[in-house]
C-alpha cells in the first residue's frame, strides 16, 4: 500500500515515513498542502495521513479540496486538535479517521490496517492461494508452509493485486502505488519486478495472470 | 431549566446567585418600606377621623346635662352620624349628615343594648362609642363614613404593589448587569487561562509525538544506529522545556530569584541557539554593542523575553533578511526585515496572531509574554515600523 504523509513538522514527517516504510508501506512525504496537491495529481495513494495545521492552507481546506477534485483516497487526520468540534468538522468534510497527537504508533498502524481492509476487495487478512498463504496484516508470505522473504516493493505489487482481486491492475496503477513519487518506473522495470515476484511465489504462473500490455490480475 | 443551569459555568452561576440574592434583599426592603408607608397613612387617616369625632363629642357632653334635644342644634360634619342613648328614659336621639342633616327620636330597650367604650371599624364606618356618667347616664355612639378613605387606601395599596414590582425587577436587572460587568474580568481571566492551557496542551502534542515516534523507531532498531533519533528527541525536549519556561515567565517575580545579568551575554547565547534557522533562511545578523546593559532580574524571564523576540525576528523574517540588534546602557533594539505588521497595537495582546488562519505554529502567546515580563520589571516596550523593518525597543529604565 502507498501512503502520503502531509505534515509540516520535519522531524515528525521523517520519523513517520521511516516507521511506515519499516512496516512495509511505500511512502511519499509532503510538507505543505501545495506539495500534497502536486503529489496527488501525479500519483496514486491508498491512504493519506494529514496534519491540520499546515503552513499554507489548513488540513480541513485541503481535505475539502481533495474531495472536490473527486479523489476518494481515505484520509486519516493526524492532529493536535482534540476538540470534538474539530473531529466532527474533519469527518464531515471528508476525512475517514481522526487520530490525535500525541498518538501511539501501534494505534496509528492499526488504523491504517483497518482502512486498508475497508478499501480492499479482499477483506480477510490471511489469503490462501494454491500453495501460498499471504498475510496482509503482518505482510508475510508462506509457500508450502515455509516463510518466503519478499522485499517491500514486491509485496506491494502482490498486495495491490490481492486488494483488487478479480480486477485488472494496470502498469500505471502499480507504478503509482508501489513506487515513490521521485521514482518513475518504466513498464520494463515493472515487468522485471513481476518476474522476481513470480520467481519467489509463482514460478508456474498459475496465480498471477498477465494481460499483455495492460497489467496483471489475480482471480 | 435544570439542564440549562447545569450547563452554566461557575461564574454564570455566581452571577445568577448574586441576582437572586439582591432581588430577595430588595424585595424584603421594599416590602418593609411599603407596608410601613401604608400603615402610617392608614393610621394617620383614622387619627384625623377620631379627632373630628372627639371634637364633636366634647361639644355634646356639656349639653347633655341640660336637655338632650339641644344636641340637634350642634353642627355635625358631612358623612357623620351620632346617636345619644338616654339610659334612664330609654329614649334615643340619632342625627346624621349623610346627604343632608336629619334627626329622629326613638325608644330603645336598655337590655338589648351592648355597651362599650372605644373605637372600631365596621365596613365603611369608623365608630366611636362612649358611656357618659353624669346626673343621668348616657351612651353615645358616633360614626364617620370612611368609604373615601378606604378607596384612597386601596389606590395606595395598588400603587405600592406596582412600584414594588418595578423596584424588584429593576434591582434584578441592575444586579444582573452590574454583576456581569464586575465578573467580566474574572471570566476573561478564566477564559484566558483555559485558552493558555489549550494552547500549551496543543503545542506539547507535536514534540511529544516526535519523541514517541523516534522512541518507537529506536526500539524497532534495537537501539542500534539511533544517533539521529536521539538528536530529534533531545531537540524536542528542548522545545518542551522552552514552552515550560514561557509558562514560568508568566508567574510573578520573587526577590530570591534576582541576579545580575549582562544583556549581551544572554543575547549571544540565544542567537547561538537560533544558528540553524538563521542559516536556513540566510539571515544576516548585525549585532551592535555600544555599552552593555546590566540588569537585576530573573535570568529565565529575560531569556524567555529575548528568545521570543529573536524567535519572531527569525520566524517572520524574509529569506536573505536582516536582524539588527543594538544594545545600549538603557535599552535594546531588535529589528527585523519581516513583512509589515498590520496591527501594531494588537500584537502584544494574548493570542493575537497576524495570520488569522491559525496555521502558524507556536504559542501565540510570545509577545504577550514579552509584554508581561517587561511589565514585571517596569521596562517599557515599543513596537514600530520604520525603514521597512519591524522594530521592537525595550527601555530598561
Amino acid at each position: 500500500m502507498k501512503i502520503l504523509i502531509v505534515e509540516d513538522n520535519l522531524a515528525l514527517n521523517n520519523s513517520l515515513k521511516e516507521i511506515l516504510e519499516l512496516n512495509g508501506y511505500i511512502v511519499d512525504a509532503a510538507f505543505d498542502a501545495d506539495e500534497a496537491i502536486n503529489f496527488l495529481e501525479n500519483s496514486f495513494y491508498d491512504i493519506i495521513i494529514m496534519d491540520i495545521m499546515l503552513p499554507d492552507i489548513d488540513g480541513f481546506a485541503l481535505t475539502k479540496f481533495i474531495r472536490e477534485k473527486g479523489i476518494k483516497t481515505p484520509i486519516i487526520m493526524l492532529t493536535a486538535k482534540d476538540q470534538l468540534k474539530d473531529k466532527i468538522k474533519g469527518l464531515e468534510i471528508g476525512a475517514d479517521d481522526y487520530v490525535t497527537k500525541p498518538f501511539e504508533v501501534e494505534e496509528l498502524l492499526a488504523r491504517i490496517k483497518a482502512i486498508g481492509r475497508r478499501i480492499s476487495v479482499e477483506k480477510e487478512d490471511i489469503v490462501k492461494l494454491e500453495n501460498l498463504e499471504i498475510n496482509l496484516s503482518s505482510r508475510t508470505v508462506k509457500k508450502d508452509g515455509k516463510l518466503v522473504e519478499i522485499p517491500p516493493k514486491l509485496f506491494c505489487i502482490l498486495e495491490q493485486l490481492l486488494r483488487n482481486r478479480g480486477k485488472v491492475v494496470t502498469y500505471e496503477m502499480l507504478a503509482g502505488k508501489c513506487w515513490e513519487i521521485t521514482e518513475v518506473p518504466s513498464n520494463e522495470t515493472i515487468r522485471a519486478n513481476m518476474k522476481l515476484l513470480r520467481k519467489l511465489i509463482d514460478p508456474e504462473k498459475k496465480i498471477i495472470k498477465t494481460l499483455s500490455g495492460v497489467g496483471y490480475r489475480i482471480d | 431549566m435544570i439542564d440549562f443551569i447545569k450547563n452554566l459555568d461557575e461564574i454564570e452561576k455566581v452571577r445568577i446567585k448574586i441576582t437572586f440574592l439582591l432581588i430577595l434583599v430588595s424585595g424584603i426592603i421594599v416590602f418593609i418600606l411599603s407596608s410601613s408607608i401604608y400603615f402610617l397613612y392608614e393610621n394617620q387617616k383614622y387619627v384625623e377621623i377620631e379627632d373630628k369625632l372627639k371634637t364633636t363629642l366634647f361639644e355634646i357632653l356639656p349639653k347633655l346635662n341640660e336637655d338632650i334635644s339641644k344636641i340637634i342644634s350642634i353642627n355635625i360634619e358631612k358623612n357623620m352620624f351620632l346617636c345619644v342613648y338616654d339610659m334612664s328614659s330609654q329614649e334615643k336621639l340619632c342625627i346624621n349628615n349623610f346627604n343632608e342633616k336629619k334627626y329622629f327620636f326613638s325608644k330603645f330597650n336598655k337590655e338589648n343594648l351592648k355597651v362599650s367604650n372605644g373605637t372600631s371599624v365596621n365596613q365603611n364606618l369608623y365608630i366611636l362609642t362612649y358611656y357618659y356618667k353624669s346626673v343621668k347616664d348616657f351612651y353615645i355612639v358616633m360614626g364617620q363614613d370612611i368609604t373615601k378613605v378606604n378607596e384612597d387606601l386601596r389606590k395606595l395599596k395598588k400603587s405600592i404593589f406596582l412600584s414594588s414590582i418595578t423596584v424588584i425587577f429593576l434591582s434584578g436587572f441592575l444586579a444582573f448587569s452590574v454583576s456581569g460587568r464586575l465578573l467580566r474580568p474574572l471570566k476573561q481571566q478564566k477564559e484566558n487561562l483555559e485558552h493558555t492551557l489549550n494552547i500549551v496542551a496543543h503545542d506539547l502534542k507535536t514534540p511529544l509525538s516526535v519523541i514517541n515516534t523516534n522512541l518507537y523507531l529506536m526500539k524497532v532498531k534495537n537501539f542500534q544506529n539511533v544517533e539521529n533519533h536521539m538528536y530529534q528527541i533531545e531537540k524536542n525536549l528542548e522545545y518542551i522545556k522552552s514552552i515550560i519556561s514561557n509558562i514560568d515567565a508568566l508567574k510573578s517575580i520573587s526577590k530570591e530569584d534576582l541576579e545580575d545579568i549582562k544583556v549581551s551575554e544572554i543575547l549571544e547565547n540565544i542567537l547561538n541557539k537560533f544558528q540553524t534557522s538563521i542559516k536556513e533562511k540566510n539571515i544576516k545578523v548585525e549585532f551592535n554593542k555600544n555599552e552593555d546593559a546590566l540588569l537585576k532580574a530573573n535570568k529565565t524571564d529575560i531569556e524567555v523575553c529575548f528568545t521570543n523576540l529573536i524567535d519572531n525576528a527569525v520566524k517572520y523574517n524574509i529569506k536573505d533578511g536582516v536582524i539588527k540588534i543594538d544594545i545600549s546602557k538603557d535599552s535594546i533594539v531588535i529589528a527585523n526585515t519581516g513583512k509589515e505588521i498590520k496591527n501594531l497595537k494588537k500584537i502584544f495582546e494574548k493570542f493575537y496572531r497576524e495570520d488569522k488562519a491559525g496555521t502558524t505554529k507556536g504559542l501565540g502567546l510570545g509577545l504577550s509574554i514579552v509584554k508581561k515580563i517587561c511589565q514585571k520589571y517596569s521596562f517599557k516596550i515599543k513596537a514600530e515600523r520604520k525603514d521597512d523593518m519591524n522594530i521592537f525597543t525595550i527601555y530598561f529604565r
